[in-house]
């Protein structure tokens, strides 16, 4: 009994740390629960409380329970640059994710950087967040400017050649349209029309009339949830369909449908991330099925990305062995895992290199996988 | 013997300094050898490095082409542009991995299909320097870059790799700082090898050095080359000393001191005999600064000397072996000091260089103890010929020509010292006198002559007497003489002015306005002019003709007789006194003598003035009866009077007025004060009779108490004046005793007191009379009552004021507020009106009124105030009435009476009213000849305005 006891005393003196330590690990992160992105707030936050809840009735994170505080930023930049201030400042967070969208990544980012915080970026892709010279954030997801590239290899294999890029103007928007041109124009596509909206416009049907009179094929529309839904009804409202219609972000959400109906039918789309058993990434099973039966729902890839940040961030801090900011920084640099959502690996600038998106398209009211070939679901359908 | 050597001539400097700059130049080169190096191997590196760089992208480019071959596809248009566009995306991801830029030229397209910023117009400028697969240097947008060329040719692609310079800092940067480490590194090491070698030098060098400061032999040992000139230095001072000590015995045997000084008049030997000299020793002397061992005139010269000598040296044509010769004064050890002449001159190297000073000092203190005593003689003799206060002067016996002249003479003639040089005697003589002086000095025998006075001529031409005295002399070789002139100029001028003295005296006293006589043996001898006119003669006809008896009246004759016996007698020496004497034409004079007893012509003679004074005895005696008129005239007077004096107050004079007023004695009087006496029965009636005295010098009919002899006080009428005379201020009194005249007075004052009490009787027994007819009415009807009423009221107005009359001490006016207080209280109560609905406000200023104009104002305002409480306020109405009466100055008087009522009826002329009460108000103001008028605002206002006229007596009603 008595060495017991001096066992416990000597360890307590020579680690005080793990007394101290033993609240649970803080980790920070606001979310559009509210306003403009709420459905892919929510999809986040379904994803994050998921990895919380395996974490901690699983693993533990340094022996200690993670907690990770979401706050709603309301969709609003500037609103999450505060709570985020406030989460360095008030509450002292350990370690934060990036909020969900481009335009409120790219807002915290002088924020974040001032108070030393490395940042994961769960919910942005616009390759301009990693061209300011940034060193402390990581994308998961494929830059903006390649989410259309498979879609485009499928159009030039396909036969056709005059397509149509609209975009709103917020940074993820913008950013992927000038990319979808680049590449249309490598693979030796004729882009005839190429717009950008003020993002929230939601009557579109001036676009859509050029579009249809610009003889484009094709319609590429990078935006989010209400652009893709906003443009499909648009072109319903003035009695014309282009052969195919892509739409970023939105038609990957089972949401699209529900509100489009059959109006969503053939919808393209590229996702970060999609169920198929063929994509044997570890735990991408297990999460979708305990998505389903936590939600009831089916996660979309907003709810995959912020699971897998989840564990990408855990596997930097166990690589890390600390809380060192710095340290995690430099390992979420260099680092090469895996996670639900495929390879996690950026470079110099910290843009995500090696991921890949799938391409999906809305078939007999189901998503299916049309590209890359290999993992087809169902073979693509060009009216 | 310390010497300034130059630091390169040091030997430090001489051998460290090639051996540093040798190793600084081995380190330069070193450093760009080792830069050159570096430099090249940072730029092998560069190459290197894009060379990788293009192997990576010929890997991606390869890995695309492989996959368009191992499918079949390359024939397929489509697919193989889909190939190339990955690939492009491969090689856009690639570059920004590594931070390179791109240009990708498609030569089947013919145009840069893509490229990371750069123009079509660089690459077409860039174009033409390739070689394949090697790096080079450009620039684009001001950046350099180090590029490199791929040509890919399954695709026909050229591919060139850009990579900013600045991408290779840190490389350079490393570059850099190795080379200034290499640089610091040397830098260091010769710094060391300096301090090396110099501390190496240095040890065997002072071992040397070291003995030989301090005069001993050096024997170092080690290093081969020192010991061997330690070794001859040593065997060389061997032989110097011996030298040094044959030298030394001779110099230190010598009378003379030989010393010797370095450059810095440091000494550096001094032989034993300054021991004997000066009796410091040899080592004292040595440590002794040159300043302070002479005194500090020599040092000066010696100072002065050395610096003259430096200055010449090295001067061409300076003889090297040039000496001085000075005399200083030394210091000795006892205090005393010598004098010494020195021989000096250059101590000199080999080269010629002077190293010291070489002298010899030889002790002359009594040869320029000799020479100072000839010196101070000569001096004395000088001094006594310089600053003679009598002008002397040296003159060449032959031609008479100034050999020299003192400064008496300079200051005296006006001509400078100078110009005496370059003239003659016979400059300074009248021409006149010229030949005569020639003659005699041609004459003069040696030895001392007293030439007598002569007339000299100053520079300004002024002729001077000069009493000369002369002696021969022989001066620079010359027979000359000297001579001493004493200017006599002003005692003969004294003499003429006392002559001329004695002339004025003369004039005096033959003009004089008093007589003068000189009586000898019983005659006049002299009479000036005024003493005959006097009696009526001339002077000629008086002296020696006539006896003093001729001029005296017969029956004054022995007292003159007796008073000139008595100064004849020398009984007295003098006298003066009057007696009447006889004019020629038998009239007497009055006359004052004053005389005393002289010697004369060697016998005893009366010597006097004479004056008439008969005119002045007249007026005298007229002044003494004038004085005689007053005195009666003040002992006499009935008032008493007396003469103080101001300052204590002591009774000088009293008259008989002031003895029978009071009882006093005269001896009881005079010589006391009023103190004494305590005559002023009120001390304040006397201090203001002091003050008034002060003020305007003089006081009429103060009335106060006087107090008797008996003690008992009277009342008088105290007048005074003071005056000055030449002893003091006095105060002359005169007090007139008005007891009876207070006695009727006090008479007329009870009679009119009792008149007094009489009038206030009949005022009160008017207001009481009034008060029985007021209740002694009874009326019943209306309209009789208010008439009534109003007759009443006027009734009591007048009784107000009797009563205000009769109540106050004096008869004559009454105090208007106080009487209008008690009529508007009337008022108010005679009809019945309640103070909180109806009030009067009253503003009395300054209003004391006689009777004859208090009873019509009073009556007008009773009037005005009854009318506005009758009218102005119908029904319950709430109002004021305001009585203003205030003075406007010089008796008049503005009187206000106003109401906020409903205002007097319109179209109602008050004048013309049947109201019984304003009749009367207008026949009231007629009466006091005053002015009424109405003013109709806000209520009724009745401005008076009226002049109060009083006529003598009136304070009597």
């Amino acid at each position: 009994m008595k060495k017991f006891a001096f066992l416990i005393l000597a360890t307590f003196i020579l680690f005080p740390q793990i007394s101290y330590s033993s609240s649970p690990i803080k980790i920070g992160v606001t979310l559009g629960l509210t306003g403009k992105y709420t459905e892919l707030g929510k999809m986040q936050e379904r994803g994050y409380r998921l990895w919380e809840s395996e974490v901690n009735s699983q693993r533990k994170l340094l022996g200690r329970e993670v907690n990770v505080i979401i706050k709603d930023d309301r969709s609003d930049p500037a609103t999450a640059v505060e709570l985020y201030k406030r989460m360095f400042v008030e509450e002292k967070v350990d370690l934060v994710f990036g909020p969900y969208s481009s335009g409120i990544t790219n807002a915290i980012l002088p924020v974040t950087s001032e108070f030393g915080y490395p940042v994961l970026a769960n919910g942005a892709s616009s390759d301009k967040i990693w061209q300011q010279g940034y060193d402390h954030v990581f994308g998961l997801y494929i830059p903006a400017g390649k989410y259309a590239v498979g879609f485009l290899e499928m159009l030039r294999t396909s036969g056709m050649t005059d397509i149509a890029i609209v975009s709103a103007d917020d940074p993820f928007s913008i950013t992927m349209a000038e990319g979808t041109r680049k590449w249309a124009e490598r693979f030796g596509l004729n882009v005839v029309y190429f717009k950008r909206f003020k993002k929230g416009t939601s009557n579109l049907e001036e676009i859509a009339k050029e579009v249809k009179n610009s003889g484009a094929a094709a319609l590429i529309v990078c935006g989010h949830f209400n652009e893709s839904v906003d443009m499909k009804r648009s072109l319903s409202n003035i009695g014309w369909q282009p052969d195919v219609y892509y739409a970023s972000v939105g038609p990957v959400l089972q949401k699209y449908y529900e509100k489009l109906g059959r109006l969503a039918e053939n919808s393209f789309s590229s996702s970060q991330w999609e169920y198929h058993p063929k994509l044997s990434f570890p735990g991408s099973s297990e999460f979708f099925g305990t998505f389903v039966k936590t939600y009831g729902i089916k996660p979309s890839y907003h709810a995959a990305s912020a699971f897998a940040g989840g564990t990408v961030l855990e596997a930097a801090v166990n690589k890390v062995g600390s809380l060192d900011r710095e340290k995690i920084r430099e390992m979420l640099s260099t680092m090469d895992v895996m996670s639900i959502l495929g390879r996690y690996g950026v470079d110099r600038t910290g843009m995500q290199i090696r991921q890949f998106p799938v391409i999906i398209q809305w078939q007999n009211a189901k998503k299916e996988i049309v590209w890359p070939k290999e993992l087809r679901t169902a073979d693509p359908v060009f009216e | 013997m310390k010497t300034q050597v130059r630091f390169t001539d040091r030997l430090a400097f001489r051998i460290i300094t090639p051996v540093f700059f040798l190793v600084i130049i081995l380190g330069a080169v070193l450093y760009f050898f080792v830069l050159r190096s570096i430099t090249e191997f940072q730029e092998d590196i560069v190459t290197r490095d894009m060379d990788w760089t293009s192997k990576s992208i010929f890997n991606i480019l390869d890995d695309n082409i492989y996959k368009l071959m191992i499918t079949g596809s390359l024939g397929n248009e489509v697919l193989g542009q889909i190939q190339k566009g990955k690939a492009l995306g491969e090689i856009e991801d690639f570059i920004r991995q590594r931070e390179l830029d791109v240009i990708v030229f498609s030569g089947s397209e013919n145009k840069v299909i893509f490229s990371s910023g750069f123009s079509d117009a660089y690459f077409a400028q860039i174009e033409k320097d390739f070689i394949e697969n090697t790096s080079f240097k450009t620039a684009y947008g001001g950046i350099e870059y180090v590029g490199y060329h791929i040509d890919f040719d399954p695709w026909q692609w050229d591919i060139v790799l850009l990579k900013d310079k600045a991408g290779y800092s840190a490389l350079m940067l490393q570059v850099r700082n190795a080379n200034v480490a290499t640089a610091t590194i040397l830098g260091l090491s010769a710094f060391l090898l300096f301090f090396y070698l110099r501390s190496y030098i240095k040890k065997p060098v002072e071992e040397i050095i070291g003995p030989l400061t301090e005069g001993r032999t050096p024997e170092y040992k080690g290093i081969h080359e020192f010991e061997f000139i330690s070794d001859n230095i040593r065997s060389m001072m061997d032989s110097l000393k011996e030298s040094e000590r044959r030298y030394r015995l001779l110099a230190d045997n010598l009378t003379d001191v030989i010393w010797t000084l370095d450059m810095d008049m440091n000494r550096t030997y001094l032989s034993l005999s300054v021991m004997r000299l000066r009796g410091f020793s040899v080592e004292e002397l040595i440590g002794m600064p040159l300043s302070e061992s002479m005194t500090r005139e020599s040092y000066e010269i010696v100072r002065s000397i050395f610096q003259q000598e430096i200055d010449l040296e090295g001067k061409p044509g300076s003889d090297p072996f040039r000496s001085r010769t000075l005399e200083l004064e030394f210091l000795c050890k006892d205090g005393s000091t010598i004098w010494g002449e020195v021989k000096t001159s250059f101590l000199r190297d080999e080269t010629g260089k002077a190293i010291g000073i070489l002298g010899v000092t030889r002790d002359i203190t009594e040869r320029i103890k000799a020479r100072e005593a000839l010196r101070e003689s000569e001096e004395r003799y000088r001094q006594m010929f310089e600053r003679n206060p009598l002008p002397m002067m040296i003159i060449d016996a032959e031609s008479l020509e100034f050999l020299n002249v003192n400064a008496a003479t300079v200051a005296h003639y006006g001509y400078s010292w100078e110009e005496f040089l370059n003239m003659t005697v016979k400059d300074i003589r009248p021409k006149e006198d010229v030949e005569a002086v020639i003659d005699y000095i041609s004459k003069i025998e040696p030895g001392i002559d007293h030439q007598g006075i002569w007339r000299h001529k100053k520079k300004d031409g002024t002729i001077i007497y000069v009493d000369i005295t002369s002696h021969d002399m022989i001066y620079g070789g010359l027979r000359a003489r000297v001579g001493m002139c004493n200017d006599v100029t002003e005692q003969l001028t004294a003499q003429k002015a006392l002559s001329e003295s004695e002339e004025r005296y003369r004039t005096l006293v033959e003009k004089g306005m008093v007589g003068v006589y000189l009586i000898q043996d019983g005659l006049f001898v002299y009479v000036n002019n005024k003493l005959a006119e006097i009696f009526g003669y001339t002077p000629d006809e008086i002296v020696d003709q006539k006896g003093p008896e001729d001029l005296v009246l017969p029956e004054d004759w022995p007292v003159v007789r007796e008073n000139i016996r008595r100064r004849m007698d020398g009984e007295i020496g003098s006298v003066n006194y009057d007696f009447r004497g006889q004019k020629k034409d038998g009239s007497a004079i009055q006359v004052e003598v004053h005389g005393s007893a002289i010697e004369y012509r060697g016998k005893r003679a009366v010597l006097g003035t004479l004056l008439d004074i008969t005119e002045r005895m007249r007026a005298e005696k007229a002044l003494r009866e004038s004085e005689e008129r007053f005195r009666t005239a003040f002992r006499t007077s009935p008032d008493a009077m007396c003469i103080n004096t101001f300052e204590n107050t002591e009774f000088i004079d009293i008259n008989d007025g002031f003895l029978n007023l009071t009882g006093y004695t005269r001896e009881e009087v005079i010589g006391k004060t009023i103190f004494d006496l305590g005559i002023w029965h009120h001390d304040k009636d006397r201090q203001h009779l002091v003050e008034a005295l002060q003020a305007t010098g003089q006081v009429s009919n103060m009335e106060t108490g006087f107090r008797l002899k008996n003690d008992s006080v009277i009342p008088c009428l105290y007048s005074a004046k003071s005056f000055s005379l030449e002893d003091g201020t006095y105060v002359l009194s005169i007090v007139s005793d008005i007891t009876e005249l207070k006695s009727a007075e006090d008479k007329i004052k009870a009679s009119l007191l009792e008149k007094e009490i009489l009038l206030k009787e009949i005022h009160h027994r008017v207001k009481n009379n009034l008060q029985v007819i007021l209740q002694s009415h009874y009326i019943k009807e209306e309209e009789s009552k208010e008439i009534y009423r109003e007759s009443q009221n006027r009734i009591i107005t007048m009784a107000l004021i009797h009563e205000e009359l009769y109540q106050r001490e004096d008869l004559s006016s009454i105090d208007f507020a106080d009487f209008l207080q008690n009529l508007s209280d009337n008022l108010l109560s005679s009809y019945g009106m309640d103070r909180r609905r109806i009030s009067i406000e009253l503003d009395i200023k300054e209003a004391e009124l006689i009777i004859d104009t208090a009873i019509p104002c009073g009556l007008i305002i009773n009037e005005l105030v009854s009318n506005s409480l009758k009218h102005a306020f119908p029904g319950n109405q709430k109002g004021e009435i305001r009585v203003k009466l205030h003075s406007t100055g010089n008796k008049g008087y503005s009187l206000k009476i106003s109401d906020n009522g409903v205002g007097f009826p319109r179209g109602m002329n008050f004048r013309q009213t049947k109201s019984l009460g304003l009749q009367l108000v207008t026949v009231l103001v007629d009466q006091l000849g005053g002015t009424i008028k109405m003013v109709k605002r806000k209520g009724t206002t009745f401005n008076i305005t009226f002049t109060e006229y009083r006529e003598a007596g009136t304070e009597l009603h």
